[in-house]
């Protein structure tokens, strides 16, 4: 019996969103998602405000009605449950911290709601507080918390009546920028640490692809891509989502010549080093992506290659942005370490642009 | 220089305005403040002593008594309903998903904007065939009708600013929708409510055009019998009432004002 149920729970996703559909009158919030998320896993949902990701926890949550689709947690369909049947843990952007009760008091009260005992509660609220590191903070109220503190304390008690899935809605985006680093850490240790499977929100592409192990894209309600963050960073499966994920220079191109070996493609007239294998079957007009720190940059006139003229350089800290401008494109951005000898290039230098032919990528120009 | 002059000019001409608005609001109920000790068997104005021989007289009548406990009893009543009925219409309005919610919200309000006497009048035709005249029942029933619009004023307003997400917690993390209501909803709103609470009060209790058509011989309000009192004998009596509603409707206030407060330094918020 026991091995029966073990093996189900291996196979069995711990959220399945199954052709969920959200439409506000004529808006269509959420369009057609369909996704599992595995035990222990951490899936980020990230995309521009109104792409659809925050409806997407809402529904699962039990706030919003999909229009058409399933939702399952743990293989029980809960698409018309209420959402305090849900048994689902959820961290809100504001943290919804009860501010007429104590700390201890709001960590409690999902075990208050499920009958448990006061000598238990008392236990486990004490776990958890030790666990986001703000053991003896039981009596205080949360207004006489910090940021950061209110942010453990719906942490703890999102965690404390061990929910499959925990749910978070931007949690760290009313902090300041040091302190969300601390706290993603803090997040993903904890996750880890319980092997926890979260749902995470937020429109930070740079915090997704820290924390998560998959990430999942959401354009205008649409599910874009999803995948691992070095895999959805290396290869981009649309135009939105190499623009969206990090740092990433467009060239209009041209394939001008195609055989069994790869494809030909200029940029500004000059031929470029591309190795897509991808279904390009027509010569015309496409976008070339590449980003920045994928860039070579070499000091003097260009033999291969595209050739510009350095317009300035922006020092970063541990990097360096070459601002180049390539004739007959426009500008391009290369990113290398601040310490590089180009570091002495001046404005108005002649340089060669290049870069390997697998960190290019070609996109359908916008339109066609 | 001259700019200055004119800044000055213009912030105490405000002053003087703002000033005079406020006596003129003021004044007229102060002034039965002294006329009520005064010693003279008619409303005189300076009074040429003091004396408190209209307060006495006013708590050794059992007619005045009997009013004053009417109202008491009336206006107690009329609180309690209209502060359930209130609190329910302000959830349903503000959280619910309500077809026709406009409308429905504008008949809720319409006893602020529809003339009492328009009001007293319909009532008293329906109440008449039911014998409902002069019982307590439709005493509590007309006020109602007249407090619920500030309750549901009041207590919309606070949970417009509440922040939703603090319900939705206490759904997701298990609490029925009851429950939610009661262990959150309620004491964040409580200042409100009890502000709806007082107002309710007040509006059953200064209440006269409907109490004027509903009282009967027995049951009589305090402002009805004021009114009648008014008719035959304008004694200080009057004065000294009136003294003691003012005063007590400040109380009622300031009591009111320190609910409030009380509860924002509790919780950091209103």
């Amino acid at each position: 019996m026991d091995s029966v149920n073990g093996n189900r729970a291996v196979n069995v996703p711990a959220v399945s969103f199954q052709h969920v559909s959200r439409r506000f009158g004529s808006v269509t919030a959420v369009d057609d998602v369909t996704i599992d998320v595995a035990p222990g896993e951490f899936l980020s949902l990230v995309g521009p405000s109104g792409s659809g990701k925050t409806t997407l926890l809402m529904m699962l949550a039990g706030f919003e009605q999909p229009s058409a689709g399933r939702l399952a947690v743990s293989g029980r369909d809960v698409t018309d449950l209420a959402p305090n049947h849900r048994n689902i843990g959820m961290v809100f952007q504001k943290y919804a911290l009860f501010p007429h009760r104590t700390v201890a008091d709001n960590i409690a009260f999902p075990l208050r709601m499920r009958g448990i005992g006061r000598s238990e509660r008392e236990q486990r609220v004490a776990e958890v507080l030790a666990m986001v590191k703000l053991d003896g903070y039981g009596q205080r109220m949360p207004a006489q918390l910090s940021g950061g503190q209110q942010q453990r304390v719906a942490l703890a008690r999102a965690i404390v009546f061990e929910p499959p899935v925990i749910l978070m809605d931007e949690p760290l985006g009313a902090l300041d920028k040091k302190l969300r680093q601390h706290m993603q850490i803090e997040i993903k240790e904890l996750q880890a640490r319980l092997k926890a499977t979260v749902i995470y929100v937020t429109h930070d592409q740079e915090e997704a692809l820290t924390m998560s192990d998959r990430v999942a894209i959401l354009d205008h309600g649409k599910l874009v891509q999803s995948g691992g963050p070095r895999e959805l960073y290396e290869a981009p499966a649309t135009a939105f989502v190499a623009d969206f994920l990090g740092d990433m220079n467009f060239l209009p191109a041209e394939i001008t010549g195609m055989d069994e070996r790869g494809i030909e493609v200029t940029v500004g007239g000059r031929r470029v080093p591309v190795a897509t294998s991808g279904c390009w079957k027509d010569k015309g007009a496409v976008r070339l992506a590449v980003r920045p720190e994928h860039v070579t940059v070499l000091p003097g006139p260009a033999g291969q290659g595209l050739s510009g003229m350095v317009d300035r350089l922006v020092f970063q800290g541990s990097n360096l942005t070459i601002l180049v401008s390539v004739d007959r494109v426009g500008q391009l951005r290369a990113q290398v370490e601040a310490q590089s000898p180009l570091a002495s290039l001046a404005t108005g230098d002649p340089v060669a642009i290049t870069w390997a032919p697998e960190r290019a990528h070609l996109f359908p120009r916008a339109g066609s | 220089m001259a700019s200055s002059v004119m800044r000055w000019l213009e912030r105490s001409t405000t002053a003087v305005a703002v000033g005079l608005i406020l006596a003129f609001l003021i004044v007229p109920t102060l002034l039965v403040i002294p006329m009520s000790v005064s010693p003279t068997s008619y409303l005189r104005f300076p009074p040429t002593g003091i004396s408190f021989h209209w307060y006495s007289a006013y708590f050794s009548d059992q007619e005045w008594i009997a009013a004053t406990l009417f109202s008491l009893k009336i206006a107690g009543l009329t609180t309690v309903a209209s502060t359930i009925v209130g609190v329910m219409a302000a959830v349903a309005l503000v959280r619910g998903r309500v077809p026709g919610r406009e409308t429905i919200q504008a008949l809720i309000l319409a006893p602020l904007i529809v003339p009492h006497i328009v009001v007293a009048i319909a009532l008293y035709l329906q109440f008449a065939p039911l014998r409902l005249v002069g019982t307590t029942t439709g005493f509590v029933l007309a006020h109602t009708v007249l407090a619920v619009p500030y309750v549901v004023l009041i207590v919309s307003a606070a949970l417009t600013r509440l922040d939703q997400s603090l319900e939705m917690a206490a759904l997701n993390l298990g609490a029925s929708p009851l429950r939610a209501f009661l262990e959150i909803t309620v004491p964040l709103t409580a200042p409100a409510i009890a502000a709806g609470a007082v107002f309710a009060f007040l509006a059953s209790f200064d209440e006269t055009v409907v109490s004027f058509f509903l009282s009967g011989v027995e049951n009589k309000t305090l402002t009805r019998k004021l009114f009648e009192d008014i008719d035959f004998n304008l004694s200080p009596i009057i004065a000294a009432i009136s003294t003691i509603i003012v005063v007590m409707t400040i109380a009622i206030m300031g009591l009111g004002q320190l609910a409030r407060r009380a509860t924002i330094r509790k919780t950091g918020t209103n």
